[in-house]
Formats: C-alpha cells, structure tokens, sequence
C-alpha cells in the first residue's frame, strides 16, 4: 500500500510539471526535477582529475575545437555542438582507460557528432560528409556504426 | 591475443585492459565491445553475450521495424516482451529514427506506461532489441475473459483515469502515441494497474521525421483529422482513447469500418456532419454540431451523464475544440473515483 501511495505522489509531481506552475511549492517541486535531470547528464564524478591524470586534456581540446569547426562547416546547431562534446565527456569519464590513442579519439568524436546530429538535426549530414575535413583517418561506416551503438549503450541512451 | 580477450570478458576488466591489448586496431577492440555488455565498465555485472541473455518463446507481431517477440531472461526467467528495431541503411551508422524513439522512451518513466527494461543488439549488430517488462493480458483480451469486471461502472472509471494519466505523462513530454488501441494497452492482473504500450508510432512532435516502412495500424481509433490527412497533434490520442471509452461501456468498437471512408462517413452518421461556411475548404470541421450520444448510441445508456459528457467533449470532431487529456482528467466524472483498488 506504501508503495502505491509513493506511486501516486509522482504522478502528481509530474503533472506538476506538465502544467503552469501557480504556488512556489510547484515551483521549487519543477526546479527540483530539472536539477536532477541535469545532473543525470553530467559526467561522472572526479572527471577533471581523471582527464589530468590521464594526460587527456590536450586530446579533449582538439576533439571539441573539431566538433566546434565542424559544426560551421556542416551548418549544425548549436545544441547539436554541445550534445556532441557531453556525450564525448560521458564516454571518456566512465572508461577509465589510459591507453587512448589518437585515432581512438577520432573515432569517437566523429560518433559523438553522427549520434548528436542524428538526434537533434532535421536533416543530419551523412558519416561521409561529417568526416571531410581536419581528420587524419577515415572510417569505415560499420566501425562507426559499431562505436555508435558502445556509445549509446554506454550512456544508457540517454541524450536528453 | 585471443585468450587474453576472452580472459578480459571472464573477469569483467573493462576498456582499459582491453585497449592494452588492441593498440593496433580498433576494429578488433570495438568487434570485442559490442558484442559484450557495456554495463560491467560500471562494475558488477554479469557478462554474456547480449542476446543471449533472452530467449524468443514465439513471435506476437511485426511493425514497420522488425517482429515483436514473447521472451524471457535466462537468468531471472522473467518474461519479456522483445521488440525488434531493423537498422535499414548500413551505410549510415544507426538510423536517426532509432535514436531519437530510444532516448525518448529512455525518458518515460510513468507507472501507467509500460517501462522500457534495456536495449540490446543483435548478433548480426543490424538491429537492436527493445526489452519491455512484459503483461500477461491487455485490455481487449480482459474485456473478452473478465466482462464482468470490465463491464463494472467503478472499473471503467479506473481505467480511463489511466489510460488518461498515462496519456497525459505522454502529452506533457511533448510525445504523441499515435496508435491507441485496446491490443496496446496492458492489465496486470493482480492489481488491475494499466500500462500504455507499443510505440511502433510514437513520435516526438516538433520535429520533423521520415517515415520509414508500413505499419498496419487499424483505423477504427483513428481521428477524422488523421483519416483526412490532415494536420493534427495530440487532439488525435485523445479522440483513441473515447473510442475505447465507448467501447468498455458498450462492449463493441464505436465506429468499426473495414476502409478509412467508410470509417469516416460512419463518425459523420453518428456525431453528426460538419458544415462548413462556403469558400472556406481550408477550415475543415470548422463548425460542426454534435447529435445527441446517447440517443445515436443505444449501449451508453448505462453511462451515468458526465461520463456522456466527458465522451462527448473527447470525440468532438473539430481537433481544436477536443478536450485535453490533462483536462479530461479534471473532470466531473472522475469527482467521486476512489483511489485505492
């Protein structure tokens, strides 16, 4: 019965959500459900320390100066630039590896921008056109295909 | 190099072992990954090879993306129902649609809609699995073996409230279903709770998608905006689910037509035909007048008044006078529900 009762509270809560908010109670109730949805999204705990110590920072920062330059040269959104580079955050962070090598980091973020402009792009380029320029491989679309699906396992799908 | 590879999938060392190992070529690194679970990276779990973990007991369907299985895990011998999704296009990596319905159902998490458990790829890595909790019966199946439950005033009640508090979760997530019907929707027995199931339609609105493949979607749940193709949104979910309020009340489909014309002229003959003020094709059902249901529909009877007022408002043939599912939700006829079964 408990637990039935438990469930009922959240349906209010997210119809909460699905309304206008008119008391602050509502509102602090809406606010809160947002936080922890962002929170869900973030890489895990420690990630900073991770990249440090695994001398990654250098390789993050050209995998997102890529994705920022592809993002003019493929006329992406915004959203699609930044879902891209939290996807490639998520990725590393719960991989603690410390053996990535520079073609590994590629193929990542050329998965990371396929999966995030298939996800947000009404018309996403196609994995040949997202690996036109500034790359030192070209992969085949199975390989892609395979790290797409490690990828989105990995984050459990979740690409909000 | 290929003992150390199975002797990392044994112990569950994650990526890092793994890429010690395969310096040279990914591809032999990412064959190993995806055909192993991703989830021991994050500790613990059992590792098998994905599809292996279920057994198709037999086939109960086919969608636009692939067949729908009956299943069970082998470890837990929990029943599944195993939905297919085909990757059409190798050249493409996973297909956009895949992607956006997966992350969307990833978000669902309502005690009135089915619960996606895990996605997992087959063998071949040309498609996925969708594994949802799986019900033993839904609602048309209830209704045929249970009638006189069903047929119970206080049970319909219920199940409306939860089809319509399911419905509303959806709609409030910006998700239309699409394909309403009694087949998608599923009773647990034990405590009469209703899930919302079968996403073979379910689409975000808002943005805009390609359609692949053909789904044999029956259209006796299907609004008259959907039948004339014209524009519609989440108003088409809301006149499904007063066809099936018809039909628990009366026990037989409101408007059950073999082609989507007859279909429609047979809504037209019942709710009444809309008129429409010369020179003005483009407001289709623009002004249209409703008979009187219970007098149209002799089973209603038995339908205490706000319940006929609530089925009206819900099939009301102009999309933008439908009432919402948040708002059906408010109305009289649920005043006196009691919450508890």
């Amino acid at each position: 019965l408990d637990h039935k009762q438990d469930d009922s509270k959240e349906n209010n809560v997210e119809n909460y959500a699905g309304s206008f908010y008119t008391t602050k109670e509502e509102c602090e109730i809406a606010f809160n459900i947002c936080l922890q949805k962002e929170c869900s999204y973030m890489p895990e705990p420690r990630f900073l320390d991770h990249l440090k110590s695994c001398n990654l920072i250098m390789a993050r920062f050209m995998a997102l100066q890529w994705l920022i330059k592809s993002r003019r040269r493929l006329n992406l959104s915004f959203a699609t630039v930044f879902n891209a580079a939290n996807y490639f955050d998520r990725f590393i962070s719960m991989n603690q590896c410390h053996e990535w090598k520079y073609r590994m980091f590629e193929l990542l973020s050329v998965a990371c921008l396929s999966i995030a402009s298939k996800f947000g792009e009404t018309d996403p380029p196609t994995l040949h056109e997202i690996q036109m320029e500034d790359l030192d491989h070209l992969f085949q679309s199975s390989l892609i295909q395979r790290m797409e699906l490690t990828i989105l396992k990995a984050l459990g799908w979740r690409l909000r | 190099m290929s003992t150390a590879l199975s002797l990392c999938g044994r112990n569950l060392v994650g990526f890092l072992s793994i890429a010690c190992f395969n310096l040279a070529d990914p591809q032999i690194l990412l064959g190993f990954l995806s055909v192993a679970s991703i989830d021991f990276l994050k500790g613990g779990a059992v590792l098998l090879i994905e599809m292996d973990k279920y057994k198709k007991t037999r086939e109960i369907g086919y969608g636009g993306f692939g067949n729908v299985y009956q299943g069970c895990n082998r470890v837990t011998n929990e029943n599944v129902t195993l939905k297919e999704l085909w990757f059409p296009d190798e050249k493409e990596g996973v297909p956009s649609v895949v992607i956006k319905e997966i992350s969307l159902l990833k978000e669902m998490e309502h005690s009135n809609i089915v619960r996606l458990l895990e996605v997992v790829s087959a063998v071949n890595e040309n498609s996925v699995y969708l594994v949802y909790e799986d019900m033993e019966c839904d609602l048309q199946k209830f209704m045929n073996d249970c009638p006189k439950i069903a047929k119970d005033p206080d049970f319909i009640k219920r199940f409306l409230q939860q089809i319509l508090c399911g419905l509303a979760y959806y709609h409030s997530h910006n998700i239309l279903h699409q394909d309403l019907k009694p087949q998608n929707m599923w009773i647990d027995r034990f405590d009469y709770i209703l899930k919302l199931a079968d996403f073979g339609w379910a689409r975000a609105f808002g943005g805009s998608f390609k359609k692949i493949g053909y789904l044999d979607v029956t259209h006796w749940y299907k609004a008259p905006e959907l039948l004339r193709c014209q524009q519609f949104s989440t108003p088409v979910d809301v006149w499904s689910v007063g066809c099936i309020f018809a039909e628990m009340v009366t026990r037989r489909p409101l408007f059950a037509e073999f082609s989507e014309v007859h279909q429609l002229l047979k809504i037209f003959s019942i709710l009444g035909t809309p008129t429409w003020p010369e020179g003005t094709t483009s407001h289709l059902f623009a002004n249209c007048y409703s008979k009187d249901l219970a007098a149209a529909v002799p089973g209603l009877v038995t339908l205490e008044p706000a319940g006929i007022d609530l089925l009206s408002k819900m099939l009301c043939i102009n999309p933008s006078g439908r009432i919402t599912a948040h708002d059906a939700l408010k109305h009289a006829y649920f005043d006196n529900i009691e919450f508890e079964v």
